[in-house]
């Protein structure tokens, strides 16, 4: 009986410091992203000229900081996203919207830091309409964001850097994976390919973890938290969706994101919102 | 030229939107804290307000809810602007009439500038269409 007593004592001494773990982070997510926005709009309005013209040098300086800045942001999303996973309050909020417009924005976001690292993104859309998709858009951008960033982080330093984003719909055979049985039958298929380092094949079954990073990602210049994939992954399938990927060492990536599409509606002439 | 009233207790924000908005041509008005927000925004009767959620003294909800209640606020443009993350919170806003929100660390200053610039597109065509007949 004591044992018993002792015990449920314990589990919620551990659900206590769990609460406050989240607490904690969700406060400290909070009170960093108000600087870190207000940094990145200082900097928005520097580079947009709106304090003058800038020297070639200030140009460069201020875009280092816009790239900083951005990172953060995402690793203080990330950890408070993680927070959210890990206590259930992860809510996914779908709005039909215009992924390629979507895509097209993400990239946009990232070429500073990918023109700062000699890479470039391309867009490919394998038909010239496609539906409008039921995403939450805030989420899913974390999802591609990680996912490019990963792209440009783990580059080659032998090769080109050349990433591609390719959206296309599931029947059109991008990859076997895209027919599995545990891919929701209608999909829109986000893959993100790349030619660098690639994941060794050790490290294959455990790249999905919290904090894990592969041995050869020691090797690059920017450490990543080892949360992205983790997060990707919590987030899809969260969503309905899958994700997995392809990869040789030393010959780059691909990572597949199956999206369901219940609800799609096809791109017309006008923009229409349906649910 | 319209009048935008900002009211953003980060003062690094508030001034960065006031600076921006300026730039843009709008006349600002701005303040820190809720109970001024309000008391300026039914003297001034500006044509958008930018609000903050939280706030000392009265916070951005509150604020709102007191100024949908008057004759002229009841159908004043806001947008909520926010780093808050915390779901129930927002969600509660969306039980007022005239919500709209952003997060401003996933906004660029310059979207910001053109969201308010859409809000009151928005709300001069309300005004301009033609009453309803039936």
């Amino acid at each position: 009986m004591e044992t018993t007593v002792t015990n449920q004592e314990t589990n919620k001494h551990i659900r206590e410091l769990e609460r406050m773990k989240t607490d904690f982070v969700s406060i400290a997510s909070h009170q960093l992203r108000t600087p870190l926005t207000a940094i990145n709009w200082y900097v928005e309005m520097l580079l947009s000229g709106d304090a003058g013209q800038l020297t070639q040098d200030q140009r460069s300086y201020l875009q280092e900081i816009e790239i900083s800045t951005k990172r953060m942001v995402t690793l203080v999303n990330d950890l408070l996203n993680v927070s959210r996973i890990e206590t259930g309050r992860l809510k996914i909020e779908p709005v039909s919207i215009d992924i390629v417009a979507f895509a097209k924005d993400v990239i946009h976001e990232l070429m500073p830091w990918a023109q700062a690292k000699s890479c470039s993104i391309k867009l490919n859309v394998s038909q010239e309409s496609l539906p409008y998709i039921p995403i939450d858009a805030s989420l899913m951008r974390q999802v591609i964001d990680n996912l490019l960033t990963n792209a440009i982080r783990y580059s080659s330093p032998l090769k080109e850097c050349d990433i591609a984003l390719t959206l296309t719909l599931q029947n059109e055979g991008i990859a076997p994976e895209a027919n599995d049985p545990f891919v929701p039958s209608s999909s829109l298929i986000i893959a993100v390919s790349d030619k660098g380092i690639g994941i060794p094949q050790e490290s294959q079954p455990r790249i999905f973890e919290k904090f894990f990073r592969a041995d050869n990602a020691a090797t690059t210049e920017v450490r990543g938290s080892g949360l992205g994939l983790y997060l990707a992954k919590m987030i899809v399938e969260a969503s309905g969706g899958k994700i997995w990927f392809e990869s040789q060492e030393g010959e780059g990536a691909t990572f597949y994101v199956a999206i369901p599409m219940q609800g799609m509606v096809k791109k017309a002439g006008e923009r229409g919102l349906i649910v | 030229m319209e009048k935008i009233l900002i009211v953003e207790d980060e003062w690094s924000i508030l001034k960065a939107l006031g600076e921006k908005f300026t730039r843009e041509g709008f006349q600002v008005l701005k303040t820190i804290d809720g109970r001024q927000g309000l008391e300026i925004a039914l003297r001034e009767h500006p044509d958008i307000i930018l609000l903050d959620v939280i706030m000392p003294n009265v916070d951005g909800l509150a604020m709102l809810k007191v100024l949908r209640e008057d004759a002229w606020g009841k159908n004043a443009p806001v947008i909520i602007l926010t780093n808050l993350t915390d779901t129930e919170k927002l969600n509660a806003s969306t039980q007022m009439s005239g919500y709209e929100y952003l997060v401003k660390s996933d906004w660029k200053i310059a979207d910001v500038v053109s969201k308010v610039k859409a809000k009151l597109a928005q709300a001069h065509s309300k005004k301009t269409a033609p009453p309803e007949t039936s």
